[in-house]
């Protein structure tokens, strides 16, 4: 099957654990092979995962009606810190557990966009046609899910 | 560019996804102000630690057997009436999964071998530029190759082929760790008058060698070969006849591994 784990990779990050994932990864493939007359040429992969992250909302939707994701308090998380120490020392110690609880806690639409990002490489026009954003919305989303992670990070850096 | 202009476009500079003029026009302004220089050197380091993490789910090797027999049985459940039509009806049946397997099994390598190539070759150029920024261009500065070569000790899985060219123009003035496609890689950096040249190597996952292939990427020239099982990328804003030169010395400038 082709991109297994980028299909896989995004649906854990997003459903949070791995029989969620799965069973996301399972009803996109079942998708994709329906649409497959649908796919018109480009990067299959990226085709693929919007259909991963389709299949992830509506199975949000029926599961989690409660649930929309973390919210996430502007307030508490003020990113305007331009008085503080240097980050990029403290930012080297954040270990794997700390990034991935730090990004977990980050609403899905953040979650999403870092992951095809920076986890998948994916160019802004590629993730703007994955999450059906217009292009200029990608930067501006990616910047406030970065400035968003770093203060997390950074303030349970300093907790510890 | 102002601190607000420069806020709103850090991340497009940071991805290498802004046009030149952008680009020069941001780096300035980091030149200048301390504090943007600041944020962009913590997005630096947030970026270099979730590449560095092992943050990506592979999938479980359960996973795909599943798949496969729920596709199979969706595929099944669909056509109530293909069990007794079978027999007559396969080309119906057999052709469009027939056209799927072309559209996956060949096709889809295609394309994706050409994206993932530019892709690649985009990164690299977003490399080369960020690493032009200043203080960032080398870890270790020294034009001994003998000092180059065992600082990428311990750090990187592989020992990067480095050639001492000052007699022929193209001083070494030293070595960097990179990240391309999130794993890490030797840079070494090269200079030809005012010229950087930044050198990306990382062993391949391809036995054969190849011939070198020239792009051109947002007015950089890039140059990319394989060769005794390493990719090799040279980057630069010289022009194309220059750069060719500097690789074909590269090329032929391998003297035999030398003991450790």
């Amino acid at each position: 099957m082709p991109h297994m784990n980028a299909a896989y990779n995004l649906a854990r990050w997003l459903a949070g654990n791995d029989t969620d994932a799965q069973d996301v990864v399972q009803e996109a493939y079942l998708r994709a092979f329906k649409f497959l007359s649908g796919f018109r040429g480009g990067d299959s992969r990226s085709w693929l995962l919007r259909i991963v992250r389709n299949a992830f909302y509506d199975w949000l939707k029926r599961n989690r009606r409660e649930e929309t994701g973390t919210p996430f308090d502007e307030e508490l998380h003020s990113t305007d810190d331009e008085t503080g120490t240097p980050d990029t020392l403290l930012l080297e110690k954040a270990d794997h557990e700390l990034m991935r609880k730090a990004i977990e806690d980050l609403p899905f639409e953040f979650r999403e966009i870092l992951v095809l990002r920076e986890l998948e490489g994916f160019s802004y026009k590629e993730i703007a046609d994955i999450a059906e954003v217009p292009l200029g919305t990608v930067m501006s989303r990616l910047a406030r899910a970065r400035e968003h992670l770093r203060t997390l990070v950074v303030q349970r850096l300093e907790l510890k | 560019m102002n601190c607000k202009e420069t806020k709103e476009v850090l991340h497009g500079y940071l991805d290498g996804e802004l046009e030149l003029a952008h680009n020069l026009a941001v780096e300035q302004h980091l030149q200048e102000c301390a504090a943007c220089a600041r944020s962009y050197r913590e997005q630096q380091s947030l970026r270099k630690v979730m590449a560095g993490r092992s943050l990506y789910f592979e999938a479980p090797k359960g996973l795909e057997k599943s798949i496969r027999s729920a596709v199979s049985q969706a595929s099944k459940a669909e056509s109530p009436r293909w069990q007794w039509r079978r027999f007559w009806d396969w080309p119906r049946v057999l052709a469009p999964l027939a056209a799927a397997a072309v559209v996956l099994l060949i096709a889809l390598p295609l394309v994706m071998h050409n994206s993932t190539e530019d892709r690649l070759a985009q990164e690299i150029v977003s490399a080369h530029v960020r690493s032009l920024m200043a203080s960032h261009l080398t870890d270790v500065a020294s034009s001994d190759q003998h000092t180059v070569k065992p600082w990428f000790n311990g750090k990187l899985p592989f020992s990067p082929l480095t050639v001492d060219l000052e007699a022929q123009g193209f001083p070494l003035i030293g070595g960097r760790l990179d990240y391309v496609e999130d794993h890490p890689v030797a840079a070494l950096v090269y200079q030809h008058r005012k010229h950087f040249i930044n050198l990306f190597t990382w062993p391949s996952t391809r036995v054969s060698g190849t011939a070198e292939e020239f792009r051109t990427q947002r007015g950089y020239n890039a140059i990319h070969w394989r060769q005794d099982g390493m990719e090799y990328w040279a980057v630069s804003d010289m022009n194309r006849g220059d750069l060719g030169s500097f690789v074909r010395l590269v090329r032929g400038g391998a003297p035999p591994p030398s003991p450790p």
